[in-house]
């Protein structure tokens, strides 16, 4: 069993879990009490395990699963979180080469305008972090980061310009430093090849190449200083925070300077100048100057990725206790005993969710963490948060208890005026969470020994988990003892719930037979002189029930009784009519139509009757159809034919009608002659169907 | 009360004088007059449907219709059937004759409930009660070609012609052309089944045409499925829309092609629907030539209704004060042949009812009571 003791939960904690001190259990205030019960107590402490495993699933699975934001923000994250150094190199001392400060000052001089009196002369040497593949060959890599640090040729330190390097990532320095990392410094010996002779700009490296001085510094040996510095006392990675300086001498030579490709990319080479032995040109003292950057941030940075700043509401607050620093007192035992443990930028003891202020943690204690009772007292120097277990929320045995679906939805029915009981009668108690219930609505966890059935101390629930999943994937299976053990991807918590609340339902059941057979005995009261307080609770409503059901009757007797009329004629309809859906107000009559159209036809005297009869046929026929828009015309042309094809084809007369107004949709572009043609085609095709 | 400018061959109509005309002169006695009732009497009807009931005509007055013979002696009265509606709400406005399927006399009444009742006279059985109506039933009228179908006009500003015999609602004439505020009387064309004409409260009096229709009419005969599932058309267009008068049009009859309508001017005018058939013409407010009036005098109440015998030699209206004028119909100019008037018949005289062959004059009064005049 998961058991608070000091330093155990430090090894479920996340990287940015900060756990100062974790006392033992305290006594206090023992004195005028029975003396404690050790077993009782440790009883008492246990209540806190099934919800501090709750927790630290939940806090597990966030951890695999990270919400989307906190997953897609990620990246933010890491970056911030990288420990970078900061290398600021400065090159010091004297240069003793004549011929190279004689040529530069030549240029100085030769430079014309008035700021060169003024400005200090400048030796231009190139420096470059680089990598020596090959150990034996003075091949470098001719890095991207090239930057010019100007050494005085006047010996005065504070005219030297440092250069600052910005290596990324501080864990991979070492390595680097092993495989050949190093500082390159390179001066051109004539500064013709560096300086473009007609407008005395400096050319792109690349196409600079010739005589130079040159010297390197391996990153090995800067480390190797660094950590001579630090006393060998901090791990080699981490400079926590404070800056190294180092200092050493640099001897310069002399050499040719040649650009080559290899399949390494860009290289410089350096070769000796044959006919010259190699010696030292001139001595150069470097400070390296680092610092790790980046560590600071790594306490700034939110959840989200943003940089945090630390705004305490009181300024004195944030004095006293800079750290941020909370201590939770887990009390046990009837409060009698407790436990304490110290968090720092005041992050939650359950998830380690920094909360960088004091009411930010109470929020969040408040939401997140509801099985437990807090007390804050934020007065302190260090805030203290009392704990304790929700007596309600957790079973005897610090079983999480099947919280009833009323108390959740309880503050959220203020809407209907009267609860739900009382609309639909005192209904039996319906879970509707069956099958679905939990806090967890996802696998939180394969871990089947992890639930309440486990008796051994839980491990990391990462490795426990695991395995499982391994054994699901195998096929395995653990049998459960009850019938929800059989249900794979079951979450124990939720097995444990559902076991639960099936034998509160036994219960309830129970309870509900109780009531079933105490009201039938109150029915058969009523008719009895003594009138129990129950049964007059019962009487009206049973009495509402019965008048309600006459109502209901009556209407029924009278609505079938009832005798509805057509809503053209006012006739009454019989009641198979009215059911029959036959009486629609708007249908439109189309005897009427037909009746309408033919008068209307009639008051033309300059039409023949032959026109006429195509004109109501055609009127009817589009009323009929809906022909409404001239897109349908070309159908309407060819099922009218068609249709009227008989008497088409039985009327020469009318055939001739039924083409002149063809011919007259043609006119209006509403036809086509392809339709005409069908049409008529149809018409002229027609014969009689044979008798038979 | 200018009426419109004559049209047709542009003559003035021809007045008649409302004095009796010494050579036409008809003399009648008042042979009987007794008190049916309380409330008034809207209608009276003789049975010229079937000519074996030629001397029996029907009342109606409040919830009531009865059913008399008239006795040829001494002006004798007998009843034969009364029927009274169970609602006694009920006020019968109107009230026709029609033959069933079998030849058996059916009376239809109707009034302010809008319910068309039809008594079959020979069981002496309801036989129909005809729904569809929204507002109250002011004159039932028979088609005497088609005794079975009876038209009703009603203050819902429709006509509907029913068919007695299979109980379906044949035709309704309302909608777009139709009338603009209660229908008041209806008529059928005396020899031509196609053509009907209405009168109402708008003032104007309009014909319709049954053609279109007449293959519905024809299938109500025959009908034999649910009375609710017949195809009841709506005709919306009448033939001709006539303004003959300046207000309600309470009463109109055919006379051959020419048609009888009175208003409440004191007059019933004659006059002739022309071009029925305008060519080009939607709008078809037709063109009328007023031919003939018969001045009433003191007739300058509406719902007075008059009525004519078989032959429409002889035309019967009451007026405001209880006299009733008998005209001579067919001859121009109309002489009024009498003059008719009782002491003790001083209320308003709503319908007469002329027997077939004028021989005897049946009036009912508001007050209640029916006069029996007789040819001498």
């Amino acid at each position: 069993m998961l058991k608070p003791i000091a330093g155990e939960l430090v090894a479920m904690g996340g990287p940015c879990r900060t756990v100062v001190g974790r006392e033992a259990g305290n006594i206090i205030n023992n004195k005028d009490l029975p003396p404690i019960d050790d077993k009782a107590a440790s009883k008492s402490l246990a209540l806190y395990n099934k919800p501090m495993e709750l927790y630290s699933l939940i806090r597990s699975r966030l951890e695999q699963r990270p919400l989307f934001l906190q997953r897609c923000l990620n990246y933010k994250i890491q970056a911030l979180r990288q420990r970078r150094l900061k290398v600021t190199v400065q090159l010091k001392g004297l240069l003793n080469i004549p011929s190279l400060s004689q040529w530069y000052n030549r240029r100085g001089q030769m430079e014309p305008g008035p700021s060169t009196a003024a400005t200090p002369q400048y030796l231009p040497i190139f420096v470059m972090v680089s990598s020596q593949p090959n150990s034996q060959q003075d091949m470098f890599s001719l890095g991207k980061i090239i930057k010019v640090a100007k050494v005085p040729l006047v010996d005065d330190s504070a005219l030297s310009a440092p250069v600052t390097f910005l290596v990324p990532n501080l864990t991979k320095l070492l390595v680097l430093a092993k495989s050949g990392h190093l500082i390159l410094f390179f001066s051109f010996v004539d500064p013709a090849q560096l300086f473009d002779v007609d407008t005395w700009q400096m050319r792109d490296l690349g196409d600079c190449s010739g005589g130079v001085v040159w010297s390197k510094l391996s990153m090995a040996s800067l480390c190797h200083q660094w950590l001579r510095n630090m006393n060998g006392s901090a791990s080699p990675l981490g400079l926590n925070g404070v800056s190294v300086e180092t200092i050493c001498t640099l001897d310069f030579v002399q050499g040719n300077l040649q650009h080559r490709d290899t399949a390494l990319g860009p290289m410089v080479c350096m070769h000796p100048f044959r006919e010259l032995p190699v010696r030292s040109e001139m001595k150069l003292e470097v400070y390296a100057h680092a610092v790790e950057i980046g560590h600071a941030h790594i306490s700034d940075c939110t959840s989200n990725g943003t940089l945090h700043k630390r705004t305490s509401s009181s300024p004195s607050q944030a004095f006293r206790n800079p750290l941020g620093r909370v201590e939770f007192h887990y009390q046990y035992y009837f409060n009698r005993c407790e436990k304490t443990e110290v968090m720092e930028e005041y992050s939650c003891p359950f998830c380690f969710v920094r909360c960088y202020t004091f009411k930010g943690l109470r929020c969040h204690l408040n939401c997140s963490h509801d099985l437990f009772n807090f007390e804050y007292l934020p007065n302190a120097d260090v805030p203290i948060v009392n704990v304790t277990c929700r007596t309600d929320l957790l079973g005897p045995e610090g079983n999480i208890q099947e919280l009833e679906p009323d108390i959740r939805t309880k503050n959220w029915d203020f809407w209907s005026r009267r609860p739900f009981s009382k609309i639909y009668g005192s209904l039996p108690k319906a879970h509707p969470l069956r099958g679905e219930g939990g806090y967890l609505p996802g696998p939180v966890s394969q871990d089947l020994s992890h639930g309440v059935t486990s008796t051994g101390p839980a491990k990391s629930s990462d490795d426990n988990s695991q395995r499982i999943q391994k054994q699901a994937m195998k096929g395995e299976r653990r049998d459960g003892r009850s019938v929800y053990g059989e249900i794979p991807g079951l979450s124990p918590v939720k097995r444990q719930r559902l076991e639960e609340r099936e034998s509160g339902e036994k219960e309830d059941f129970r309870t509900g037979g109780v009531c079933a057979a105490a009201s039938a005995a109150t029915m058969d009261e009523i008719g009895a002189p003594l009138i129990t307080a129950t049964s007059i609770r019962l009487r009206p409503e049973r009495n509402r029930q019965v008048a309600a059901e006459r109502a209901e009757a009556r209407n029924r007797d009278a609505l079938l009784k009832r005798t509805f009329f057509h809503s053209h004629t006012a006739q009454p309809m019989l009641r198979e009519e009215v059911l029959s859906d036959r009486d629609s107000e708007d249908e439109l009559d189309e005897d009427l139509a037909t009746v309408e159209d033919r008068r209307m036809l009639e008051d033309f005297v300059d039409v023949s009757s032959d026109e006429k009869d195509i004109m109501h046929l055609w009127n009817s026929f589009v009323r009929k159809q809906r022909v409404l828009a001239d897109g349908h015309c070309s159908w309407a042309c060819e099922a009218f034919s068609s249709l009227h094809a008989a008497k088409f084809s039985s009327k020469p007369t009318l055939r001739r009608c039924f083409m002149l107004f063809l011919i007259k949709l043609w006119n209006h572009h509403l036809v086509d002659g392809a339709t005409v043609d069908k049409c008529l085609t149809v018409v002229d095709s027609y014969t009689l169907p044979t008798e038979c | 009360m200018a009426l419109k400018p004559a049209e047709g061959f542009g003559t003035e109509p021809v007045v008649g004088e409302v004095v009796v005309d010494s050579k036409r002169a008809r003399k009648y006695e008042m042979t009987t007059r007794f008190q049916e009732c309380k409330k008034p009497l809207y209608a009276i009807c003789f049975n010229l449907i079937d000519a074996r009931f030629y001397r029996v005509f029907a009342s109606a007055g409040g919830n009531k219709v009865t059913v008399y013979q008239c006795l040829p002696e001494g002006g004798a009265l007998a009843v034969l059937q009364t029927y009274v509606d169970e609602d006694k709400e009920e006020e019968f406005y109107t009230v026709s004759w029609a033959v069933g399927k079998d030849g058996s006399p059916l009376l239809a009444c109707s009034g302010s409930k809008g319910v068309v009742r039809v008594v079959d006279c020979e069981s002496e059985t309801l036989q129909r009660s005809f729904v569809g109506h929204g507002g109250s039933v002011n004159e039932l009228r028979t088609q005497s070609l088609k005794p079975c179908l009876v038209a009703s006009a009603s203050k819902d500003e429709s006509i509907r012609l029913w068919n007695v015999d299979t109980g379906v609602c044949v035709l309704v004439f309302a909608g777009a052309g139709g009338h603009r505020n209660e229908v008041l009387s209806v008529d059928f064309h005396g020899s031509d089944i196609l053509q009907m004409a209405s009168c109402g409260m708008d003032g104007s009096i309009k014909i319709w045409s049954l053609r279109d229709y007449w293959k519905f009419v024809e299938m109500s005969f025959t009908w034999t499925d649910s009375v609710s599932k017949f195809p009841t058309k709506h005709v919306q267009f009448p033939m001709l829309t006539a303004l003959v008068h300046n207000n309600y049009v309470d009463c109109t009859r055919w006379l051959g092609d020419l048609i009888l309508s009175k208003s409440v001017d004191h007059e019933i005018v004659l006059w002739e629907p022309l071009q029925y058939k305008v060519a080009g013409s939607t709008e078809n407010e037709g063109k009328v030539d007023v031919l003939q009036k018969y001045p009433v005098p003191d007739c300058d109440i509406w719902f007075i209704k008059f009525s004519c015998d078989m032959h429409f030699e002889n035309l019967a209206i009451g007026n405001r004060e209880g006299r009733v004028f008998v005209w001579e119909v067919q001859s121009s100019p109309p002489k009024l042949i009498a003059k008719l008037s009782h002491p003790q018949c001083r209320s308003p005289i709503r319908q007469t009812a002329t027997a077939h062959d004028g021989s005897t004059i049946m009036c009912c009064c508001e007050d209640g009571s029916i006069c029996r005049w007789d040819a001498v």
